[in-house]
């Protein structure tokens, strides 16, 4: 059975319908990659997933429950992460409290009133496990503003690890990156695939192509292919619209 | 019988006098987001300023001499003021005009004193009309004519005018308009300013109705709030709607409920907020 | 160690400051003045956590100081006469805990502007109601004759042990209020503030955590206002006018509660001094308040302690 399975997705903005009719599944532990040119609707998409925005028509089903429209932190305690295009940190804090704030929420202490934060070890021990598992022990005492946009990409990945998702959302994870620090969020994704499902945009299609085990092309907000990549560089469609270009 | 329906007359002309207050106010938080606390006193200083000059000129060029004064002024307290506070945190926006607001309450406190002026109405608009019991005075629908009159005037001049065109947008998104090569700063100024000056006007009608206070200006800031919230921001119908809804009902519920009359406006707001969260006719706006 | 760390916290010296207050030269004569300081130290520290650290721009807190009032005087006039004030407090925190809730279970999803907007409405609706109906809160006139009597058993009618019962309980509620800054929940306060979208990514639901602290602080503003019940003898509609909510935003900002812990206790001890020395000479001191307003804004909107420390670690 499918872990994820979108059927009938639909979102319009106005007048302007960025998600057409999406139906999609996805299986447990497999590495799918969506590609689509500038605003083919895959960060709509993402939102759509995780209940940023709610759908107007279709449902998400996850793991056999009905997560449609569910706000974030609902979808998140059934399991779906995600990390953003744009790094989104908390800005006035240092990596380590970064990586904390999702971890005191795995732990149920988000209302808490007398537990110290800064004094609590089991968030500490956890969130310090994290930030191993990412390679950012060294900076964790760094405010997030004075470390480079590669390490802040992999931050951001690290704060939605925090909750300990089966299923995680890269939006993007290398956008913005030089070559030598790509290789950086690729060995991530590796080591991440081997307990976590993984549903990737990204715009490297060398990279997309060697880590895929399946492809999604999305095109004016509908599913234009969806197979292993070799079946998607052979599709006529894919490459009349997109891969020739 | 007679008694409702002149009660829902006068409770239709009220809510198109909060209407037209609320006008600015509702232009000046959509375009600029701020939460302009300074609305009501420049709404006083119209109407004390047309006392001023009414006995030097006469009626409609008096009310004309009150809006360019008190339209300086408001650019004035755009430029220097409200600038600041552009895109900051809201409080900031709500407690600079509030604290401007104060300072001059009290500067017409020292002019004028705190004595209510009464001002009669202009010669042309003396006298009452009689329809069987009902008693309208014939001010009263000159005020509902006029305000009509600007609230139609600044509908159809957003909705057909390219000018109104930008305003719409940059309640909608005001990053847009700047993207579009339009200048955001200027037309924040030029709509605070036709904001101060509507409220000028609504100030020189309401002094023949009610009297002239150094308070009138809080007074009638709070309804500018509530139609705002019960009819929504970006919408001049919304306006018109909530100053009507508020407008009626202050006039009905002192027959029913006289005593708690002024707060059965904040308990529609409330039920209204509630179940419309943009309020009735609300659009997608900048403060989303 | 220990002490060292006891030494370096500035609450140290703000209690020692005002244990001995009574005893000053000159500022002891004015007993009540300092009653009243303390709180509304309390009243700006529960404000901070709403506006400090969740960025929650509330306009419309001292509703809920006024609520602690009225809910005190009328459990003591009508419930308890004659006896401790204990009950009066506690009813009194309750009242403005209750009142936050409710208004903040309507309004915790708002953004901003809108948020502010509400609270200023809401606290008219209690200003309204306040006047109105004046069987119970006597309109106009207010509630008066309220005499203190003891607490606990200790007596409290003169002036200066209500100063130290006011003192403890100013004790008592900065410390909690620093505990809760310094918790899990706090913490949960601020990621909303720094970044709302990641912390609802993160589990967050920061509608309810808004709530939670609008309702929290609602108690202390309560319990702030019951006590000042005590300190008037009397309870005044006027309480719930927007001057009380100005106060309390004002003396925040300008103590920079947006940036530090302790800001808004300095920035509430600058303004209200000022505020009672400008009104005692001056019959138009609004227009200094009002040109205040406008010149912390113009001058320093992070406030005085921003100017010299972020948010305190």
């Amino acid at each position: 059975m499918a872990i994820l399975s979108v059927s009938n997705l639909k979102k319009s903005f106005g007048s302007n319908l960025v998600t057409n009719d999406i139906c999609v599944d996805f299986q447990e532990g497999e590495l799918v990659s969506i590609i689509g040119a500038n605003g083919a609707g895959k960060t709509t998409f993402f939102n759509l997933l995780t209940g940023m925005i709610k759908p107007n028509g279709g449902t998400v089903m996850y793991k056999g429950a009905d997560i449609t429209g569910k706000p974030p932190y609902e979808t998140l305690k059934h399991g779906l992460s995600r990390s953003f295009q744009v790094v989104s940190l908390f800005e006035e804090m240092n990596v380590l409290e970064n990586i904390s704030i999702g971890v005191q929420s795995a732990l149920g202490l988000r209302a808490n009133l007398f537990k110290n934060f800064k004094k609590n070890d089991e968030i500490r021990v956890r969130s310090e496990e994290i930030l191993s598992q990412i390679g950012l022990f060294d900076k964790k005492d760094f405010p997030v503003g004075a470390i480079s946009h590669g390490d802040r990409k992999i931050l951001d990945i690290g704060m939605a690890l925090s909750n300990r998702p089966e299923t995680l959302l890269l939006d993007e994870p290398m956008s913005g990156l030089a070559k030598g620090e790509r290789s950086r969020i690729t060995d991530l994704i590796e080591k991440l695939r081997k307990t976590t499902t993984l549903i990737i945009v990204e715009h490297d299609m060398d990279v997309v192509f060697k880590i895929s085990e399946k492809i999604l092309v999305l095109h004016q907000g509908a599913v234009l292919a969806f197979g292993d990549p070799e079946a998607v560089k052979r599709n006529k469609k894919v490459q009349a619209v997109y891969l020739k270009s | 019988m007679f008694l409702v329906a002149s009660l829902i007359v006068n409770g239709i002309i009220l809510g198109l006098i909060y209407a037209t207050i609320a006008l600015g106010f509702s232009l000046v938080l959509g375009v600029s987001g701020v939460l302009n606390f300074a609305h009501g006193i420049l709404f006083a200083l119209g109407a004390y300023m047309y006392w001023v000059l009414k006995d030097l000129m006469g009626f409609w060029p008096a009310m004309v001499g009150a809006a360019l004064i008190v339209g300086v002024i408001g650019i004035i307290v755009e430029r220097v003021l409200v600038r600041r506070i552009y895109g900051e945190d809201p409080l900031f926006g709500l407690v600079i005009t509030m604290g401007f607001a104060m300072a001059v309450e009290q500067v017409l406190h020292m002019i004028f004193g705190a004595a209510a002026k009464t001002i009669n109405p202009p010669e042309f608009a003396q006298g009452v009309l009689f329809i069987g019991d009902m008693i309208i005075p014939y001010y009263r629908l000159f005020v509902a004519g006029f305000c009509t009159v600007i609230l139609g005037g600044t509908w159809l001049a957003l909705n057909n005018t390219s000018f109104g065109a930008i305003v719409r947008a940059g309640m909608y998104d005001s990053e847009m308009v700047s993207a579009l090569g339009h200048d955001l700063p200027m037309l924040r100024t030029i709509v605070f300013t036709i904001g101060t000056m509507i409220a000028a006007i609504s100030g020189v009608l309401a002094s023949s109705i009610w009297s002239l206070k150094p308070g009138m200006g809080a007074a009638f800031l709070m309804p500018s709030f509530l139609v705002v919230l019960i009819g929504g921001l970006g919408s001049i119908r919304g306006t018109i709607l909530g100053g009507l809804i508020i407008g009626l009902t202050t006039s009905l519920m002192s027959l029913v409920i006289p005593r708690f009359v002024d707060i059965m406006p904040y308990v529609i707001m409330a039920v209204v907020v509630y179940f419309w969260p943009r309020g009735l006719l609300g659009k997608q706006n900048i403060l989303e | 160690m220990q002490i060292k760390s006891i030494t370096r916290d500035p609450y140290l010296y703000i209690f020692l400051i005002f244990a001995l207050y009574p005893f000053y030269p000159f500022l002891g004569k004015f007993i009540s003045l300092g009653s009243e300081l303390l709180l509304f130290f309390i009243f700006t520290l529960s404000f901070n956590l709403c506006l400090g650290y969740t960025a929650l721009p509330s306009f419309g807190h001292g509703a809920l100081y006024g609520m602690g009032t009225f809910g005190a005087a009328l459990t003591f006039l009508h419930l308890t006469p004659g006896m401790g004030i204990e009950c009066a407090l506690i009813i009194g925190g309750i009242a403005g805990m209750l009142g936050a809730a409710a208004v903040g279970w309507v309004i915790r999803n708002k953004k901003g502007i809108y948020f502010a907007m509400l609270t200023v409405a809401f606290s008219q609706v209690l200003f309204g109601l306040c006047w109105r109906w004046d069987e119970v809160t006597g309109g106009e006139s207010g509630l008066t004759g309220i005499a203190r009597s003891s607490f606990l058993g200790m007596d409290i009618s003169g002036s200066i042990p209500y100063y130290y019962l006011c003192f403890g309980f100013f004790a008592a509620c900065a410390i909690i209020i620093r505990v809760i800054a310094h918790s899990s929940f706090g913490m949960t306060l601020q990621s909303i503030r720094q970044n709302p979208i990641r912390a609802t990514y993160l589990g967050y639901n920061t509608g309810f955590y808004k709530f939670l602290v609008f309702t929290l602080s609602g108690f202390f503003a309560g319990l702030a206002g019951a006590l000042y019940c005590f300190l008037a003898g009397a309870a005044f509609a006027d309480i719930f006018d927007w001057t009380k909510s100005g106060d309390v935003v004002i003396a925040t900002l300008l103590g920079g509660g947006t940036a530090s812990f302790y800001g808004p206790i300095v920035g509430s001890l600058i303004f209200l001094i000022c505020k009672e020395l400008i009104s005692a000479f001056w019959e138009h001191w609004l227009l200094a308040y009002g040109l205040f307003f406008v010149l912390i804004i113009l001058i320093c909107p992070r406030g005085l302690m921003g100017l010299c420390d972020r948010k305190e670690q």
